[in-house]
């Protein structure tokens, strides 16, 4: 065979540095990387990181960096430890629910992404956005399909994120115990479509999303 | 203190209480007051006696609860935390202080809950005045 095998290939894919690099090539030192997670979910906030790593990194647990979909989660949490810890800076953008309804799920994770990356000190010099180009900010910055992937510091940002919504979503277990939060996170699962039905929305679910909608209108008539 | 912020102070207490459960803390009291200063909550988690201040902040972003504490306040917490352990004596010996900080938005939706344990060690606190 003359070409080498695609699936296999991307299967071992880990994010890299190469997107960084160029823009450390051309000078600039800080570049933030911002990621978003919860727009499915038909409870709680979205809530989007932006990481600054130092240039040229070379600490031996980025090896274990990626989308934070595909990390467990004692380890996403670890992770999430050592690049707070590492990291020249850590923001974090929070949207909750009824600003999710008014403003929409796409536009809120913008802002979301938006106030992750203004909650950086140092401002950075240009950003990588996972899917988005962010018209509303003045930081120089492009989006790159699945960055979360395929970029470092995108995929910092997505452990970030998740870890830091994941705790929101644990507390609000706590204060609302009868939708499984804890095991979902918000999440559309037969658990907790089962739960909504039941007991109805509670005040942190998104009303625009149709299956709380329905809830809301007629119950399961 | 108006009642809108009474109920906000409150509210971050039920998310502080929240999230040490979930964290395996068993809560044995809330807003415990004495003539020295008063605690928001008072816990235990593997046989340690834990004092919590909660922090509560209102605003659009994250991080605006993080502002630190006195050493004052810190000395009226510690003395309010002699004052429950005189007045609980079978209480564990191990004791701490931790803080939580809690950020709201201005419709009382979490942004961020931050625990650090162990925020005063004893010995930087100042003499509170003999009454």
């Amino acid at each position: 065979m003359i070409c080498a095998d695609p699936p296999e290939a991307m299967m071992t894919l880990r994010p890299t540095f190469d997107h960084e690099r160029t823009l450390w090539k051309q000078g600039l030192q800080l570049v933030a990387g911002v990621d978003e997670v919860g727009r499915g979910p038909l409870a709680g906030p979205v809530v989007a990181a932006a990481v600054i790593l130092p240039p040229r990194a070379r600490f031996g647990w980025l090896a274990d960096v990626r989308d934070s979909k595909l990390l467990p989660a004692p380890k996403r949490e670890a992770l999430a430890e050592k690049i707070r810890a590492r990291a020249l800076a850590v923001g974090v953008g929070v949207v909750p629910p009824e600003r999710i309804d008014a403003l929409g799920i796409a536009p809120a994770s913008r802002l979301a992404m938006a106030e992750a990356l203004a909650a950086l000190t140092p401002v950075p010099e240009y950003a990588l956005i996972d899917a988005f180009n962010l018209p509303e900010i003045d930081i120089p910055h492009h989006g790159i399909i699945d960055g979360d992937a395929l970029c470092l510091s995108i995929a910092a940002a997505s452990i970030v994120a998740k870890v830091h919504r994941d705790h929101i979503m644990t507390i609000y277990d706590a204060l609302y115990p009868s939708y499984g939060f804890l095991h979902h996170k918000g999440y559309s699962t037969a658990e907790h479509l089962k739960a909504l039905v039941k007991h109805g929305p509670c005040p942190i679910h998104r009303r625009s999303f149709a299956p709380v909608r329905d809830c809301l209108v007629g119950g399961a008539g | 203190m108006t009642a809108g912020r009474l109920r906000l102070g409150q509210f971050g207490e039920r998310l502080a209480a929240a999230h040490l459960e979930s964290k395996g803390y068993d809560i044995l009291a809330r807003n415990f007051r004495c003539p020295d200063g008063e605690l928001d909550i008072i816990a235990q988690s593997d046989g340690c006696l834990v004092f919590v201040e909660v922090r509560t902040r209102r605003g659009d972003s994250v991080g605006d609860a993080a502002e630190s504490l006195t050493p004052l306040k810190g000395a009226h917490i510690t003395a309010a935390a002699d004052a429950y352990c005189d007045a609980n004596p079978t209480s564990p010996e191990d004791r701490r202080i931790d803080v939580i900080a809690v950020d709201l938005t201005p419709r009382g939706r979490l942004l961020r809950l931050e625990h650090i344990e162990n925020a005063f060690s004893a010995d930087e606190l100042p003499e509170l005045p003999r009454r």
